[in-house]
């Protein structure tokens, strides 16, 4: 079975994460069991390297981004954070999600206005982020750390699309 | 059992044997062999004190001449020389770009590109091989040893099905591939290493037929990709093809025979060489009716034409840049690799879009090559004075098709390697015990538009009631970047079988056949040399389990699986006496599977103490 991933990088299971002390966990594990410390030997102890490797890294990648770590840790503690039942957004999230959707579309060839929503979006985007450790904290209110992350995962993906626009013009 | 390397760092090479690793640089135009010789990577020079070895092969009635010597030829017997056949690699007939230009005769039949010559049907995994072939006796002439393994660097952007076409290859050229790294990472190694340098740096690697960008974190020998991307078709070729282009249009000539074609390109490449140094440049020469051809190109007027080709390569950095979440101002330095970057319109693009001067201090032929002999001498077992490692990334993403045509992305572009994810499956039917799974690698979303990989088709599925079934199957990229599928009927917990269909290269079958064919005058070479290998890996495998069980056996083991392995160690030390090689593999077999759980534990051990030991303090700031 998959390990805890905060087990697995020797960390305390929390929203709040020393991501210097992930980093060097990261890269100490890494030293010791990456494929390429097995690359002339037999062929079994490649294929194990490569599975652990590859547990490894998808720890990493979870725990190192404030998001994937919030739904991870959701998971953990039993929530489906893509379940029908949290699908309600409220009213000024939509409404806002909209508003920079048709600015994006209005303006996808325009490079200024594109880097100012950028900016806007991530702002936005760190702010909530910012709402995360309280709510993690002593699980204090975990349905509203539940909402946060859904709004995220949905910042993201406009994020993604300002991003693409953006390589586009110019 | 190598496990045992984490006890005893530094101990895997028997003190009795010469262990010969290089690099290889396997170029769509030249390719390149270096070596670590008392700590320091050289580039190996042929007899004729050549560096690099064009990739040029010539298939004449009775002979086969590779790199220099199938120069020659290029202009006589054009047909028959195949040059930048890394273009072709892993490629079918209806993706290769300027077919009419190039002075081949494309067999027609099956997708794949194959090559008609004076010596039969080529395909391009054998005319690669044939390269690898006289790099690997070029190294072994100057090394004055037997090579033993070797790193081959691709492409950071090459395919899945790329990357297996290099692997197949290097099988066909005999070659033990320790690993296949990515082009701009070996050229961060090299650079690293020689200049001592820490940051954020980013690789523009423009060789003579693909285009890499790789983004890379070096922070105490830690060599982190961030993100890396590129284009699979661009390179100093296609500035040749530009300027042929331009002769053709002005000079009027079309119709022309495999000789004018190959003469035009020629002729094409040697102008745009000459104008890296001078503004403008003259060519003149006879087309084979005896036609005279002038033609003048000047600096601006190429970079003009050409601009396109540039821009093309802007992109693909925007997008590394995007992915890795980084602005060019968080640049340290831009790494310029690959003859192309020499033209002066991409040195000055690449000045402006990153408003630093790039760098340009390491030679950009070289560079590849020296990091991947660095990389095949550390993966050879040897002990490097640098804790040398590096993290690479998957370049694209890997998918399945759903329904309608789409594609759903499984494992996303920039991934580190080794990755795996798995995905559960249901059956769709009551009693269903097979199912089929078409994988993908694109951005793109729909079927038609990415690069079909394979099709898996699972059996052995336990009959049940539609829905029911839980398969679960795990897509799995390695640290060559090469894709694995392994799946699992949950409730029963089954493996199931999975067979496999690639879009592309070569059969089971065909690759037999071609290993056949090569070592058909060395059938007792072949014996000779199957034993030594055997004996070798089974005297290393002694040597390991028994330094395994000493140290960590007692607290790991119970006294009955000790005394198993005990055993299976006896009787493989005893048959190492004799002379019987596929007794001792199929014994070297018996004690791997014996061991595997005992494998497993250690791994799970060093990762404990790689938290808890030394390691830690040394990746302390």
């Amino acid at each position: 079975m998959t390990q805890n991933f905060f087990t697995l990088l020797n960390l305390p299971e929390a929203f709040v994460v020393d991501l210097k002390k992930l980093d060097q966990h990261y890269q100490a594990i890494q030293k010791e069991i990456h494929p390429d410390r097995f690359a002339s030997l037999n062929d079994e102890a490649k294929m194990e390297s490569v599975k652990k490797t590859a547990q490894v890294n998808d720890a990493y990648q979870t725990l190192r981004s404030s998001i994937r770590r919030a739904e991870y840790l959701l998971h953990l503690y039993g929530f489906d954070i893509n379940d029908q039942k949290y699908s309600t957004v409220p009213q000024d999230f939509l409404l806002q999600q909209m508003e920079w959707r048709e600015e994006l579309e209005t303006h996808h060839k325009n490079k200024e206005v594109l880097e100012k929503l950028a900016s806007e979006v991530s702002i936005k985007k760190n702010e909530k982020i910012d709402l995360l450790p309280t709510y993690f904290d002593k699980k204090n209110n975990l349905p509203e750390a539940i909402k946060i992350t859904r709004e995220l995962n949905f910042i993201e993906k406009i994020e993604q699309h300002i991003d693409d626009a953006l390589i586009e013009v110019s | 059992m190598a496990l045992l390397q984490i006890a005893e760092p530094g101990q895997s090479t028997l003190p009795h044997q010469h262990k010969l690793s290089i690099g290889i640089d396997l170029g769509t135009t030249n390719s390149l062999v270096a070596t670590v010789q008392s700590g320091l990577a050289t580039i190996l020079k042929d007899q004729d004190d050549h560096v690099l070895i064009p990739s040029v092969v010539h298939y004449g009635k009775n002979i086969t001449h590779v790199g220099h010597d199938a120069l020659p030829f290029l202009l006589t017997d054009a047909k028959n020389t195949i040059m930048s056949v890394k273009r072709f690699m892993g490629q079918s007939l209806n993706h290769i770009q300027y077919k009419d230009a190039l002075p081949y005769e494309f067999d027609e039949e099956g997708q794949d590109i194959q090559l008609k010559t004076e010596q039969g049907t080529k395909h391009p995994i054998a005319v690669s091989a044939d390269i690898l072939k006289k790099l690997k006796t070029m190294a072994e002439v100057s090394l004055c040893g037997e090579v033993t393994a070797a790193v081959i660097t691709v492409p950071a952007y090459f395919d899945d099905t790329q990357r297996q076409a290099t692997r197949d290859a290097a099988k066909l050229a005999g070659l033990n591939v320790l690993r296949l790294i990515n082009e701009p990472t070996a050229a961060a190694v090299a650079y690293g290493l020689d200049q001592k340098k820490e940051g954020t740096f980013i690789i523009y690697d423009l060789g003579g037929g693909t285009f890499d960008v790789s983004i890379l974190k070096l922070h105490q020998g830690v060599f982190e990709v961030l993100a890396t991307n590129g284009h699979p078709h661009l390179g100093g070729d296609d500035f040749d093809q530009a300027i042929a282009g331009m002769i053709r249009k002005t000079c009027d000539l079309d119709q022309l025979n495999y000789e004018d074609k190959r003469s035009l390109i020629m002729e094409a490449k040697k102008i745009k060489e000459s104008l890296t140094t001078h503004p403008d440049v003259t060519a003149k020469f006879k087309l084979s009716n005896g036609k005279d051809i002038s033609f003048t190109l000047n600096r601006d007027t190429f970079a003009r034409e050409t601009n396109a080709l540039v821009q093309k390569t802007i992109q693909p950095i925007k997008r590394a840049l995007s992915d890795a979440k980084l602005s060019i101002t968080s640049i340290d330095g831009v790494v310029m690799v690959g003859g192309a970057t020499r033209m002066p319109h991409i040195q000055s693009e690449i000045k402006t879009f990153f408003d630093q001067e790039p760098l340009n201090n390491l030679n950009p032929d070289e560079v590849v090559a020296l990091g991947a002999a660095r990389q095949a001498h550390t993966l050879a077992g040897n002990k490097s004075d640098q804790d040398l490692l590096l993290l690479d990334v998957t370049p694209l993403s890997l998918g399945i098709e759903t329904m309608g045509g789409l594609v759903e992305k499984i494992i996303h572009r920039n991934s580190t390697i080794p990755v795996a994810k798995a995905q559960e499956f249901t059956t769709f039917k009551d009693g269903q015990t097979a199912m089929s799974i078409h994988v993908l690698q694109g951005e793109r979303e729909r079927v038609s538009d990415c690069r079909s990989l394979a099709n898996f088709t699972l059996t052995d599925i336990p009959p049940m009631v539609a829905g029911s079934a839980k398969i679960r199957v795990t897509f799995q990229i390695d640290a060559d970047g090469l894709l694995s599928v392994s799946a699992k009927e949950l409730s029963t917990n089954k493996e199931t079988s999975i067979t496999v269909k690639p879009s592309y290269g070569l059969s089971e079958e065909q690759m037999t056949l071609m290993l056949t064919q090569s070592f058909e005058n060395a059938e007792e070479d072949k014996k000779i040399r199957a034993l030594s290998e055997a004996k070798i890996e089974g005297e290393q495998i002694v040597t390991a389990v028994q330094n395994a069980l000493h140290k960590d056996g007692n607290h790991l083991l119970t006294q009955d699986e000790i005394k198993g392995i005990q055993n299976a160690i006896d009787t493989l030390s005893s048959s190492l006496k004799e002379s019987d090689a596929d007794l001792i593999t199929g014994l070297t077999k018996d004690l791997n599977t014996l061991t595997e759980s005992f494998a497993a534990k250690l791994m799970d051990q060093s990762v404990g103490n790689a938290l808890k030991g030394k390691s830690i303090d040394k990746v302390k700031l």
